[in-house]
C-alpha cells in the first residue's frame, strides 16, 4: 500500500502501525525528539500509534517545534 | 501591577515571539532582555535529517525556564477551523499547554484574520478545554462575539503581521478597550516601535504581544529593553489618568502676583 508522510510517498506492506511508520521517517535521533502527528489531518495521540494500523493512501503529518510569532 | 492571562498572573505585559532572530542566541537574549515571561512558537514540518528546529526549542526552552515563564503555541499558517483545531491538539501534547494563541488566516496577502473560521474553532477549541488566545481585526463585534464564547484574552491587531506599521486604527482599539472593559486585551501584530507599545497601553490594553519588531532590529537585545519600558511607561501613565486635552492654552505658571511690568499701565 501507498501512504505519504509529510507529502513523501511511502510503500508498505498492510497491517502497518503508526509507530512502525514513523521508524521508515524519523532518524533514531529524531524519534527521541519532540513531535506530534496527524493522521489524515486528525489528531493522533502519542499513546495511540501502536494501536493504529494504516491504510492505503493514508496521509501523515509530523509535526515540530520552531519558533513562532 | 501585574497581567492575568486566564488566571495565570504575569510579572510582564509583554509578550514576545521567537522567530526571525539573527540567531538562538541572539533569540535568547533577547527575550531574556525583554522580561517577558511567554514566549511564542509554533510546529511545522521539517526535514528529518534537519535538526535546526531542536537547537531552536533547546533555547526557547531554556529562556523560559529562566524566566519562569510559561509557553505561548501558535497555529500559524492555518486557513480554516479544522486545521486550526488538529494543529492546537498537537501543540497541547508536545507543549503540555492548553493555552494557544489561535491563528485562523483568510487572506494571504495580508495575513488578515478568518473570522469566521476564527469563531468556529475558538467554540471548538474553548470546549475541549483549551485556553484560547484568539488573533484577530480590530473589529468590535468579532471582539465581542469571541469574549461571548468564553475567550478570557482576545488579540486583536494593530496592523498586519510584520509590517511594523503600528496601531492603523486607534479609534477602533479603543472602541473595543471601552467596550469589553474586563475583557484582557493584548496587542497583537504590527507594532514598529516602542512609542506603538507605549501608546495601545496608554489607551488601557493590557499587555502587548510581538516578535518582528524586536527580531529584526539592528540589536534586538537593545530593541526589546526599548519595549519592556515603553510598555511599562504606558501602563504607568495609564494607571495614573492622562489629562483631558483642552482647546485652549493654559499657562502652567501662576498669573498670581506677575511682576509689575505685566500689569496694565505698566512698562
Amino acid at each position: 500500500m501507498k501512504i505519504t508522510i509529510n507529502g513523501q510517498l511511502f510503500e508498505l506492506e498492510q497491517d502497518h502501525s503508526v509507530t512502525a511508520a514513523l521508524a521508515l521517517f524519523l532518524t533514531p535521533q529524531q524519534q527521541k525528539t519532540s513531535f506530534a502527528v496527524a493522521l489524515n489531518g486528525e489528531f493522533l495521540a502519542r499513546e495511540n500509534y501502536p494501536v493504529t494500523t494504516l491504510s492505503h493512501q493514508d496521509g501523515l503529518d509530523v509535526l515540530f517545534p520552531i519558533q513562532g510569532g | 501591577m501585574s497581567l492575568t492571562i486566564y488566571d495565570q498572573p504575569l510579572n510582564s505585559r509583554l509578550l514576545i515571539g521567537s522567530a526571525l532572530y539573527p540567531s538562538p542566541e541572539v533569540m535568547k537574549q533577547a527575550i531574556l532582555a525583554s522580561g517577558a515571561q511567554v514566549v511564542t512558537l509554533s510546529l511545522k514540518r521539517q526535514n528529518p535529517a534537519a535538526l535546526a528546529g531542536e537547537t531552536i526549542w533547546r533555547y526557547i526552552q531554556e529562556c523560559v525556564a529562566q524566566s519562569k515563564g510559561f509557553l505561548l503555541p501558535n497555529t500559524a499558517g492555518c486557513k480554516n477551523a479544522k486545521e486550526a483545531v488538529t494543529l492546537a491538539k498537537m501543540s497541547r501534547e508536545i507543549f503540555a499547554t492548553d493555552w494557544i494563541k489561535l491563528e485562523v488566516i483568510g487572506d494571504d496577502y495580508n495575513l488578515q484574520p478568518d473570522p469566521f473560521e476564527l469563531l468556529n474553532a475558538a467554540e471548538t477549541l474553548l470546549k475541549d478545554g483549551f485556553k484560547v488566545l484568539p488573533y484577530c481585526t480590530d473589529d468590535l463585534v468579532l471582539c465581542q462575539r469571541l469574549y461571548d464564547l468564553g475567550c478570557q484574552v482576545i488579540m486583536p491587531w494593530a496592523s498586519p503581521i510584520g509590517t511594523g506599521k503600528g496601531l492603523m486604527n486607534p479609534y477602533n482599539l479603543e472602541t473595543i478597550r471601552l467596550r469589553l472593559p474586563d475583557a484582557t486585551l493584548i496587542l497583537d501584530a504590527g507594532i514598529g516601535k516602542p512609542s506603538d507599545a507605549c501608546l495601545a497601553m496608554e489607551m488601557g490594553y493590557d499587555a502587548i504581544l510581538l516578535n518582528s519588531a524586536v527580531a529584526l532590529a539592528d540589536n534586538p537585545v537593545q530593541m526589546a529593553r526599548a519595549f519592556a519600558q515603553g510598555i511599562e511607561a504606558g501602563s504607568q501613565a495609564y494607571v495614573a489618568g492622562i489629562m483631558q486635552p483642552r482647546q485652549t492654552a493654559h499657562p502652567s505658571t501662576p498669573t498670581l502676583d506677575t511682576p509689575f511690568w505685566h500689569q496694565p499701565g505698566g512698562q
